[in-house]
């Protein structure tokens, strides 16, 4: 990293133009005991855009996404280095609070997994550990934002105090992202958000993904091409721990540089 | 209510802006949710902290037990014993007065000891088995007979206990002996005529009286008998239970009742089974109190449900295709359970009796009640000889007040930790050695 | 070939009758016997009878005596030196196991949990051992700088002990409680940036409560029909008191010292020993019921 580079960034970082760079990864490799399971990795991830990572299974998509958030901390005999930046920070100094981190970076899980508790408890768990309101009732106008913001609002508003397990799969997804906003987070990281739902399910939660882009930064792990195509605007195409290739997703599908992508994209390995 | 809610975006918005690091911690310093953050975290290591602190409270009772234990029951291990001139006056052994031969090397020791109260805390320092000691001596060798020489014989307890904690620590407290015996003690220490030696008579008497002789080969024994005959009939018993109930019971509310009933039978306190021992097997049917045999009865009955639903588990994760391949082949069902499922499980099946070994060797309250709780001098010949157990004979010590005895309870139990280490260690080697992963 | 496979069926079946026939009689063999206990004694004055002296009914004019067998201050006994026991294995039992499970490196935990595991192996007779020698002495002496005069055979003492003989036991099944918690609920809780304690407090136990409940239930269970401790450490007196300070009996203490020592079985003072076993078993029956049960919805629901 020169000097020069590091001033580039900071100016990128004051004007608030809506192309900003939000977080960037730099020689990024990370290692589970002795297996390397990322390779030098640089990703740019733009404000306000939503970023897929596609790529065979094990390729480290996921390995990668929890990085933007330390969520490797809590895996055992995981190292990390490179760096990660969010605006301009690196998140893996040692003055970083993992706690604010991840009030930032918010995460949804591959399988739902709404607490065993009810649906008002679930999204407003964040709101109360973060202490993000003063009363109750900006608690519930934050729960009811949240839960609108991911269409549930209508669906469930007359039993949020039924348990949050009680909804279906889709709902229960939608659930778990209103949770993950409910804590006003800027980065929102997805990792297969949809394999475990049915197809109007899935749509729904792309319709979200659409409005939200409008306030948040999405990184998206998904398995489907078309989904991939559909939601965002940035891919990054992973193969054995390393980027392949990562650009505009109407760039990469359509003219890809790279033989491997071309491949996976139609659907010979995969 | 839309008004609110309108307000609350801006808000989010503006605060945006304002923070550019808000995930920094030192940047943070000096807004108002510090003081939320700090406390948090300061939550957060006092919880941590206690999870902590409560293994180590744990760690610390196992390490001052054991330390505990070792550091009062290690001594036991010696003997001390001191060396008499002594003179075999054949008129005194005609008579079988071997005590005399004792009392009257002792007087040719410290000649200038005369009252007789004196002289009754000087005949205290030798062990009142020593007599018994000559006379077995003379009767291997009569040639000794009218004449004189050095011999060791071992002390008496109290002797000992004061000897060997002044071997450790010049200045510490004396224990029952008295000022006069202090003194010749040390007298015979400076002439060399004392010494430490390994305490056999720990490892080859039975309990007694005296705590110098006093020993754990009855109860050790006792103890292999009661195991022995509680594995000959919890063993076959527990198998072909748990083998019936895993691979051929029908899936009824019989079955289900048997099941439950078993598993409850796990979690009965263990005095439960004793005083069925009492009612059925030493009333009803009269056997022998005191018995190994009925011991040995009443642990199969406690580690019968262990045995059971080890064997269960263990026949449980063999996977059903191997039943198939073997079904498939041909083989009926005693076969494929007799041919396959029993022989990958054994491994478990030997992990479960072992534990289940272990159980019954260390328990105690049931066998007190069939009364094992005897005083054994001789080890039993027979399983339906009165006998004791070695966790019996602890609380046995335990309770007898005397100085001499609280190292031996501490030895009996260093002995009896050795032997449930061992058992489990080979519980350990079975599983890792053999057992089979699906 | 099909004659000698229906022999090893008989035989297994008979082996499981015989288990089957086994469990019966440990309960019916007691039971009979406290039936004819309850025969001379009635029922009210045992569970409600405030004094327990059954040594003087040996006389048969005395026989059944008012009072005599009133069971209250055993059952007191029994429930004080169980509520000490508890009050030390559920806080050390539970936080050991939340740190295992939550804090502790793998490193830590394959040395840590066997080593502890040794504590539950430790045969019972040498927790009396212990309380005895070095307990007892020990808290005598602290109650002596305190300003307190604690008996040489308390309550305290062999509740303490226990506690810490209970504690391995607890903190097992909590632990295997703890991490049956699926662990995407605990990611998605620190995902939301929650620190591990709030993690542990707000979703995993709750979400664990059922088996840390029937973890304790199993505690209670062990700590009531324990035998050895008490009977080493807790005393022979009947005293109806709740003060932990001073000697206390429990049931199996009564009963191991109705029982020990005798050949006479029909005096209504032996009796009166399987009326407490009986007593004894139900409780532990119903402890035992209720845990499972708890632990089989349990599994159900992350299942």
């Amino acid at each position: 990293m020169s000097a020069k580079q590091t001033a580039i960034e900071s100016s990128n970082m004051e004007n608030n133009q809506p192309l900003d760079i939000r977080m960037k990864t730099r020689d990024l490799s990370v290692f589970y005991d002795d297996k390397q399971a990322l390779f030098d990795v640089n990703l740019d991830i733009y404000k306000n855009r939503v970023t897929a990572l596609i790529g065979p299974s094990g390729c480290g998509k996921s390995t990668f996404m929890r990085c933007l958030n330390r969520m490797n901390d809590y895996v055992d005999g995981c190292r990390i280095t490179g760096k990660v930046r969010l605006d301009g920070f690196n998140i893996y100094k040692d003055n970083v609070d993992t706690i604010l981190l991840r009030q930032k970076v918010g995460m949804v899980f591959q399988k739902p997994n709404p607490f065993p508790k009810s649906i008002f408890e679930n999204v407003a768990y964040g709101p109360k550990i973060h202490k993000l309101t003063s009363s109750k009732d900006e608690l519930e106008e934050l729960v009811m934002k949240s839960l609108k913001r991911v269409g549930l609002w209508d669906e469930v508003s007359d039993r949020l105090s039924s348990p949050g397990t009680s909804l279906s799969g889709g709902q229960q997804q939608r659930l778990c992202i209103a949770r993950a906003i409910a804590t006003e987070p800027e980065v929102v990281l997805m990792d297969e958000p949809c394999s475990a739902l049915d197809p109007i399910a899935t749509a729904r939660i792309e319709e979200l993904i659409a409005e939200l882009e409008q306030q948040y930064t999405i990184v998206i792990i998904t398995h489907s091409m078309q989904q991939a195509e559909r939601v965002s605007d940035y891919t990054a195409f992973f193969h054995l721990g390393k980027i392949i290739e990562s650009g505009d997703t109407s760039k990469i599908f359509n003219d890809p540089e790279h033989q491997k992508t071309k491949d996976y994209i139609g659907g010979k390995f995969g | 209510m839309i008004k609110l809610f309108e307000r609350r975006t801006r808000i989010t918005v503006q605060r945006i802006k304002k923070k550019k690091s808000p995930f920094i911690y030192k940047s943070y310093s000096k807004k108002p949710k510090h003081t939320w953050l700090k406390k948090r975290k300061a939550a957060e290591r006092r919880f941590r902290n206690a999870g902590l602190i409560s293994i180590l409270i744990a760690f610390l009772f196992l390490v001052s037990l054991v330390c505990n234990i070792v550091s009062s029951g290690y001594s036991a291990f010696t003997g001390t014993q001191i060396k008499l001139p002594i003179t075999f006056q054949t008129e005194l052994v005609e008579k079988g007065a071997y005590r005399k031969i004792v009392q009257n090397a002792l007087l040719d020791l410290f000649q200038d000891v005369e009252t007789r109260k004196e002289k009754r805390s000087l005949f205290m320092l030798i062990s009142r088995n020593a007599p018994y000691e000559l006379k077995s001596l003379i009767k291997q060798k009569p040639d000794l007979i009218g004449t004189k020489i050095d011999l060791w014989l071992p002390a008496a307890s109290a002797t000992s206990i004061f000897y060997k904690q002044r071997l450790l620590e010049e200045s510490k407290r004396i224990g029952k002996i008295n000022g006069d015996q202090a003194k010749w003690v040390t007298t015979l220490a400076q002439s060399q005529r004392t010494r430490l030696k390994f305490n056999m008579p720990f490892f080859k008497n039975g309990d007694s009286r005296e705590a110098e002789q006093a020993g754990i080969l009855a109860s050790t024994i006792g103890s292999f008998f009661t195991i022995l005959v509680c594995v000959l009939l919890a063993f076959p018993l527990g198998v072909a239970t748990a083998i019936y109930l895993e691979e051929f019971a029908p899936r009824n509310w019989v079955t289900s009742i048997i099941e439950i009933n078993i598993n409850n039978l796990a979690a009965v306190p263990s005095i439960i089974f004793g005083l069925l021992g009492l009612s059925i097997y030493l009333n009803f049917f009269g056997m022998p109190r005191s018995s190994s045999l009925v011991g040995g009865l009443v642990l199969a009955l406690l580690i019968l449900p262990v045995i059971v639903i080890s064997t269960r588990n263990a026949l449980h994760s063999v996977p059903q295709s191997i039943r198939d391949a073997a079904a498939a082949l041909g083989a009926t069902p005693t076969q494929v359970v007799f041919h396959h499922t029993l022989i990958y499980a054994l491994p478990g099946v030997m992990t479960g009796v072992i534990l289940g070994i272990a159980r019954a060797f260390g328990e105690t309250a049931p066998l007190l009640m069939i009364g094992m709780v005897a005083f054994i001098a001789d080890a039993p010949q027979t399983i339906t000889d009165p006998a004791t157990t070695l966790p019996i004979q602890v609380f046995l010590w335990t309770n007898n007040p005397e100085l001499g005895f609280v190292e031996k309870t501490a030895a009996a139990i260093m002995v009896l930790l050795g032997f449930m280490i061992l058992i489990n260690l080979c519980a350990v080697y079975v599983r890792k050695r053999f057992e089979i992963k699906w | 070939m099909a004659k000698y496979e229906k022999l090893i069926r008989a035989t297994l079946l008979s082996c499981t009758m015989l288990s089957v026939m086994i469990t019966v009689m440990v309960v019916a063999s007691v039971f009979s016997e406290t039936m004819r206990f309850f025969s001379n004694v009635s029922v009210f004055n045992f569970f409600f009878g405030t004094e327990w002296s059954p040594q003087t009914a040996i006389r048969p004019d005395q026989a059944g005596g008012s009072g005599t067998f009133g069971a209250v201050p055993v059952f007191l006994g029994t429930f004080l030196v169980t509520l000490i026991a508890m009050a030390v294995a559920a806080p050390l039992g539970l936080f050991s196991a939340i740190y295992l499970s939550v804090y502790a490196s793998p490193r830590f935990r394959l040395w840590a949990k066997p080593v502890l595991e040794i504590l539950a192996g430790v045969p019972s007779v040498v927790y009396g051992y212990f309380a005895v020698i070095t307990m007892a002495p020990m808290l005598r002496e602290f109650g002596e700088t305190i300003g307190l005069s604690i008996a040489s055979e308390s309550a305290l003492t062999a509740g303490t002990v226990m506690g810490i003989m209970i504690t391995p036991y607890v903190m097992s099944i909590s632990e295997d409680v703890i991490s049956a918690v699926p662990k995407s609920l605990s990611m998605g809780s620190l995902a939301i940036g929650a620190t591990e304690s709030e993690t542990v407090k707000k979703v995993i136990l709750p979400a664990a409560l059922p088996g840390i409940v029937s973890a304790l239930l199993l505690g209670v269970s062990r700590g009531v029909g324990e035998t050895m401790v008490v009977v080493m450490a807790a005393g022979m007196a009947a005293n109806l008191t709740i003060n932990p300070l001073e000697s206390v009996t429990t049931a199996t203490v009564q009963i191991m010292t109705l029982l020990v020592g005798d050949h006479e079985f029909d005096s209504d003072k032996t009796r009166a020993a399987f009326a407490l076993g009986f007593s004894l078993f139900i409780m532990t029956l119903i402890l035992n019921i209720v845990a499972l049960i708890i632990v089989k919805k349990y599994r159900e629901r992350y299942d």
